[in-house]
């Protein structure tokens, strides 16, 4: 992958891309037969996302934010070889400091307080990414198991809060929320999309893929990531500090899954909710490798993968099939990925194990 | 307080809650030990507790068929994940994490598609395990009511875990799983088959974590919710970790779990202050340290060995130069 | 007669090299058979394909007569073979009585019979002199220790041909007497050796027959008895070609690179320079000349900052640099072509124009405020593809769609782009076509012209000698002999090599 957007960047791009819609299509053609052979409505996954993606674009638009945000953060990672699986312990925590600092702020100015809200998130989520990645640059600890018993930590940490300290005392006895938060820290709803959850959160996602792809193709850090993610030795060789870079990514990648959290409670829930959160984190893990681990192309990816799960809820709401669906053809999309990136390997190796096929005919013709 | 906590219905509790997880640490730590990272193993279990009920359903409440039925399944995603990052070399976490996806996505589909159901089902006429009941353990202070009284599931996972640490340690085929995990290829070249061990620990683990999945829908409940495992697979593989693949720590960490879940509701009855979630975290903070010393220490090992390696060579030059000289 | 091992016309290619070319080996029964060659010669390969490790691509293996086809370790071990790898193939948790048994486990019951192992192992283990705690872990024993931990799991599987290869590199020269005792016994009782090394003086000592192996295909085959030195290095190091090149008057100036008393570790801790000292000035080339593995790589590391050394001081131009990162040296002016470009060298998941930017990418005017100019950078890498005759389309190319001559002047551009004082250059034209070796080569000698110092090295002895101002030859972590120009012969500097000679310190500066 070129780390420059020109011509023949491009050109190669589309190659990719269109590999990757090829995917999608054999994937959905997949869970069509699968529909089919269950008896249910066989276009039903098609026709969800054709709907998506244009009576209701609203709810894609919902979904996708959160989505291209957590793919954002795991490609950046990714590219470093960094395996972030903590984006969910990180978004809590960015969703937990959001609504600390939201409950906290007097009634103000509405910029500001969400400034406030959103930065107070991003530093949360940064610092909470930290403690892996000095696990990891210090002890060596694998940041896989450290993220994953870190997202433990975190939704607990959650149901702490919100059973206690942050718990709303008007609150019925069997909802787990914070109180409510003052209407100047609302990320507005798109007007065009109202009644729907469509925010304004759509445009800090792509202002984010914007941004990050920005620092990966321009900036010396962006390099310095390429690089140490496709041969730490050669960094080291030529002067970088692998050891750096990877807390530098782990803080970008926290602060972004806070972002997420943030966008949740002042954009949907209005408060901080028990289990908000379906899962963004594994799922950006598959929006961003259907991506191909690109910062621009997890914008698409991440409407793709938006529109899935509205398709998914509204087949369930107006059919009878299940959203389930929806995981179904994301599993599929994982594993023909991984199958088709051996698949140049295998080929190779049957065309190697040909030629000498070949040679040695040769060899035992020339006796 | 202490007998609040520590007292024989809590006890047995934790003993109920653990059996599960012990299952499936079981299975994660057989893949553990050749060098395979399992997280499919939620997936596994997942489609085990689905494949239960299917079976008690289908054959009038026999929850014998159930837990068979469960234990095919699992062994079939299990095939499925092995393929994947056996044959095709794919990275196992994010396979792992595709295997998750896929078992939860199937079976809410399938609860759909096979029972017209949304959310969960019961099994209206299954015919419960009875608890089996050991008359002596009675005797045993505070332990043995907890023991007693117990599922058969439940003594068979106290069975496997003694079963699977002489079957790692003592048995040839534990040597080769260990010695897969330590180095692929010093293992070939004594002739052992890596990809021969690592399919033996992946179908495994399929068929042990279906079985506890199996366990979850038809023992502890006997209904299926949609994603119903709600982590456990990761807590066991948590235990894994943390009782670093050693059979008996490893069980130790799951009555550990089970432990700070059966007390968690008391503790909040008691108002010691300390809330459940708060207590329900000290098991992954406590993995996260041994985690992190197992590896701090490693590190240093390797860091400090070329010191150390230098004094005594530094002898041994001094060694051999005066010999020459001689 | 017949023989023990008999490899015939076996050809093995890999992509881009091919590794053995029509190789044929005979190794008589109960014999100590010598196979010898530099690193890269193609005798790994040779015996990775008698143990089943790799498949030939053409050619017969014959064992005691046999015709064999071998497809695994496990086959290899049936047929009777047993090999000692030159990297342990040891598992570092385990104990030295479950190494030993991996493989050929005797059970009791479904447990493992751990009483009769230890008795068999303990019997071969007197019979042999090859004594080693059973229940010691594998990462607190010695290197020697552990190599005897290989030869008994050899052993235990009563092998009748045992593969040796290169076993006394990580053995001081005491474990090595020890060594050949145990060759002498086991070949007594009736053994099949098959010994690989690159060092002389051993072949001499313990082996009946030699085959000699250089670049793929075998180059000599001689009893023992009627070889001298000399002549094992001609067959092994090469032919006497004389690559006259054109080169200004010496006239070297102040001292550039100055290393003293250096010494360190190799990655597994052992020592790998041992006090090596040395100068390289301006518009001078200073080749170090040994075989691979005598503390070469270790000394560019310690001296490029890529590993610490632990003992010495390194100065550039009057600067200490020693406690310097490795960026900081080179800003001080050290370039440095790595010896093994797919490693260090270039990053081949990359374009050309990435690896060309490598040491000028955070810096003025290609960068500010930590944004880069692309622009800029891309003509910066589209001349240095122009200048230094790169032969691509464009930059923006994969750098792993040039052949390997085009990728080490990919690396080469680039650091000598930098025009630093100090050029390093370790193994500069290794695996790189006749063509690029020409440029190369005239571009090193360039350098030393103009007044830049170059630290040379190379396992290729040509390449030193035409190049080089002054030779250095290192073995065994230490620098053992000094030459100027055509002060000696090839063959002379290869007896050095192989540590069949040693200068007084007193000579070398």
């Amino acid at each position: 992958m070129t780390n420059w957007i020109n011509a023949k960047a491009i050109k190669a791009s589309s190659f990719i891309v269109i590999k990757q819609i090829a995917l999608i299509l054999a994937a959905l053609l997949f869970a069509t037969i699968f529909l089919k052979a269950s008896q249910f409505e066989a276009w039903a996954i098609v026709n969800g996302i054709k709907t998506s993606l244009t009576t209701d674009l609203a709810g894609t638009i919902r979904w996708a934010t959160p989505l291209i945000l957590a793919g954002l953060a795991i490609s950046i990672t990714f590219k470093a070889q960094v395996f972030n699986l903590g984006v969910d312990g990180q978004l809590y925590m960015g969703a937990a400091a959001a609504t600390v600092v939201a409950l906290a702020l007097p009634n103000q100015n509405g910029v500001l307080s969400l400034t406030l809200v959103f930065v107070a998130a991003m530093i949360a989520g940064a610092v909470f990414a930290l403690i892996p990645a000095l696990l990891k640059v210090y002890f060596d600890t694998n940041e896989v198991v450290s993220t994953l018993l870190l997202n433990f930590i975190a939704l607990l940490y959650m149901e702490y809060l919100v059973t206690g300290p942050l718990r709303d005392p008007d609150a019925s006895t069997n909802l787990n929320a914070s109180q409510a938060l003052p209407e100047n820290t609302w990320l507005p709803r798109l007007d065009y999309f109202e009644p729907s959850a469509a925010n304004v959160g759509i445009y800090i996602a792509i202002a984010m893929a914007i941004l990050i792809s920005f620092v990966y193709y321009r900036t010396k850090l962006g390099y310095e990531i390429k690089l140490v993610g496709s041969n730490p030795r050669m960094a080291t060789y030529g002067g970088m500090m692998p050891k750096r870079t990877t807390i530098k990514v782990m803080a970008i990648s926290g602060a972004l899954a806070g972002i997420i959290g943030a966008i949740e409670v002042t954009a949907i829930q209005h408060k901080l909710l028990a289990g908000f959160n379906p899962g963004y984190g594994f799922d950006g893990i598959v929006v961003s490798l259907l991506a191909n681990n690109n910062p621009v192309g997890v914008i698409f990816s991440g409407l793709f993968f938006g529109s899935l799960k509205n398709a998914g809820i509204n087949m369930e709401r107006f059919t009878d099939v299940p959203s389930a669906v929806t995981e179904v053809v994301m599993a599929i999309i994982i594993l023909t990925i991984s199958a088709e990136i051996l698949m140049p390997k295998i080929i190779k190796r049957i065309k190697i194990s040909k030629k000498n096929k070949a040679h040695r005919q040769e060899v035992s013709q020339n006796d | 307080m202490i007998d609040m906590m520590l007292n024989s219905e809590v006890l047995a509790s934790m003993i109920r809650i653990a059996t599960p997880l012990t299952l499936a640490a079981l299975g994660c730590l057989m893949c553990q030990r050749a060098g395979i990272f399992n997280i499919a193993i939620e997936g596994f279990m997942l489609f085990g507790a689905f494949f239960g009920i299917v079976g008690v359903m289908f054959t009038g409440g026999n929850v014998w068929i159930g837990m068979a039925l469960s234990m095919v399944a699992g062994t079939i995603l299990a095939a499925l994940f092995g393929l994947v990052i056996i044959r095709f070399h794919a990275n196992m976490i994010i396979s792992g994490i595709a295997i998750n996806l896929l078992s939860l996505g199937l079976t809410s589909y399938l609860l759909r598609a096979v029972f017209d159901v949304q959310g969960s089902i019961r099994a209206l006429n299954i015919e419960k395990l009875s608890p089996v009941n050991i008359p002596f353990l009675d005797a045993i202070p505070v332990i043995g009511p907890a023991l007693n009284g117990q599922s058969i599931i439940t003594y068979l996972s106290i069975l496997l875990v003694i079963l699977v640490q002489i079957f790692l340690f003592r048995t040839k085929q534990g040597l080769n799983i260990r010695a897969v995990g330590e180095s692929e290829d010093a293992a070939r070249t004594a002739g052992v088959s890596p990809e021969t061990v690592k399919w033996f620990v992946v179908l495994f683990s399929g068929l042990i974590c279906g079985l506890a999945g199996a366990y979850l829908s038809t023992t502890i409940v006997s209904e299926f919710t949609e994603n119903m495992v709600q982590g456990r697979g990761f807590n066991a593989f948590t235990a894994v970790v943390f009782g670093n693949a050693h059979p008996i720590a490893v069980w130790a960490v799951t009555l550990l779990f089970g432990f700070a879940d059966a007390v968690g509701i008391q503790i909040e009855l008691l108002g010691t202050g300390i809330p459940p979630s708060v207590v329900k975290m000290f098991p992954f903070i406590l993995a996260i340290v041994a985690l992190t010393l197992s590896s701090g220490i490693q590190k240093f090992k390797r860091d400090g060995r070329s010191l150390r390696s230098l004094s005594i060579k530094t002898l041994k030059i001094k060694e051999t130069k005066s010999e020459e000289e001689e | 007669m017949t023989f023990a091992v008999e490899l015939n016309n076996i050809r093995k290619e890999y992509p881009g090299v091919v590794a053995n070319n029509d190789v044929s080996l005979f190794v008589e029964q109960g014999e100590i058979h010598g196979l010898i060659g530099e690193n890269g010669a193609g005798k790994s390969t040779i015996m990775n394909i008698l143990y089943g490790m790799a498949k030939p691509d053409s050619g017969v293996i014959k064992i005691l007569g046999e015709e064999k086809e071998i497809q695994s370790p496990h086959q290899a071990i049936q047929f009777g073979i047993g090999m000692v790898h030159q990297h342990f193939m040891l598992m570092p948790n385990l104990s030295v009585l479950q190494n030993i048994i991996l493989g050929r486990t005797p059970t009791k019951n479904f447990l493992i019979d751990e009483k009769s192992a230890r008795k068999e192992i303990s019997e071969i283990m007197s019979a042999y002199d090859l004594n080693v705690d059973l229940d010691a872990k594998i990462e607190e024993i010695s290197v020697g220790q552990k190599q005897r931990v290989e030869i008994v799991k050899a052993l235990y599987r009563q092998v009748k041909i045992l593969i040796m290869d290169e076993p006394t590199a990580v053995l001081t020269p005491s474990e090595t007497d020890k060594l050949m005792e145990v060759m002498q016994r086991l070949k007594e009782k009736g053994c099949t050796i098959i010994f690989i090394t690159h060092k002389l003086r051993e072949v001499m000592h313990v082996t009946d027959r030699i085959t000699v192996m250089q670049k793929g295909i075998v180059t000599g085959r001689l009893d023992t008895k009627d070889a001298t030195i000399p002549e094992l290095s001609r067959m092994m190091v090469g032919r006497e070609v004389d690559l006259k090149m054109e080169m200004g008057s010496f006239a070297p100036g102040e001292k550039v690179l100055e290393v003293s008393h250096l010494s360190a570790n190799s990655h597994q801790g052992l020592p790998a320079v041992r006090d090596v000292s040395f100068d390289v000035r301006q518009g001078e080339i200073v080749g170090i000349a040994g075989i691979e593995g005598n503390g070469q790589t270790e000394l560019i590391e310690a001296i490029s900052g890529m590993i610490r050394s632990t003992h010495g001081e390194i100065m550039l131009s009057g600067k200490k640099i020693d406690r310097l990162s490795v960026r900081k040296r080179r800003e001080y002016g050290m370039a440095h072509i790595p010896e093994d470009r797919l490693k260090f060298g270039v990053s081949k998941e990359c374009t050309i124009m990435d690896n060309l930017i490598l040491n000028r990418y955070y810096q003025k005017p290609f960068c500010a405020y930590g944004v880069m100019d692309h622009e800029k950078l891309s003509n910066f890498s589209e001349e240095l593809c122009q200048n230094f005759h790169i032969k691509t389309p464009d930059a923006s190319c994969m750098v792993k769609t040039l052949s390997g001559g085009n990728m080490q002047k990919v690396v080469f551009a680039r650091e000598v782009e930098i025009d630093g004082d100090l050029l390093i250059a370790a193994q500069p034209t290794r695996g790189v076509d006749i063509g690029a070796i020409e440029y190369i080569h005239k571009k090193i000698i360039g350098l030393r012209d103009s007044g830049k110092a170059v630290l040379l090295v190379s396992a290729e002895l040509d390449e030193i000698m035409s190049l080089s101002d002054r030779i250095l030859v290192m073995y065994e972590g230490e620098i053992v002999a000094e030459f100027s120009r055509n002060e000696a012969s090839q063959r002379e500097i290869g007896e050095y090599m192989m540590g069949a000679k040693r200068q007084d310190r007193r000579k070398i500066s």
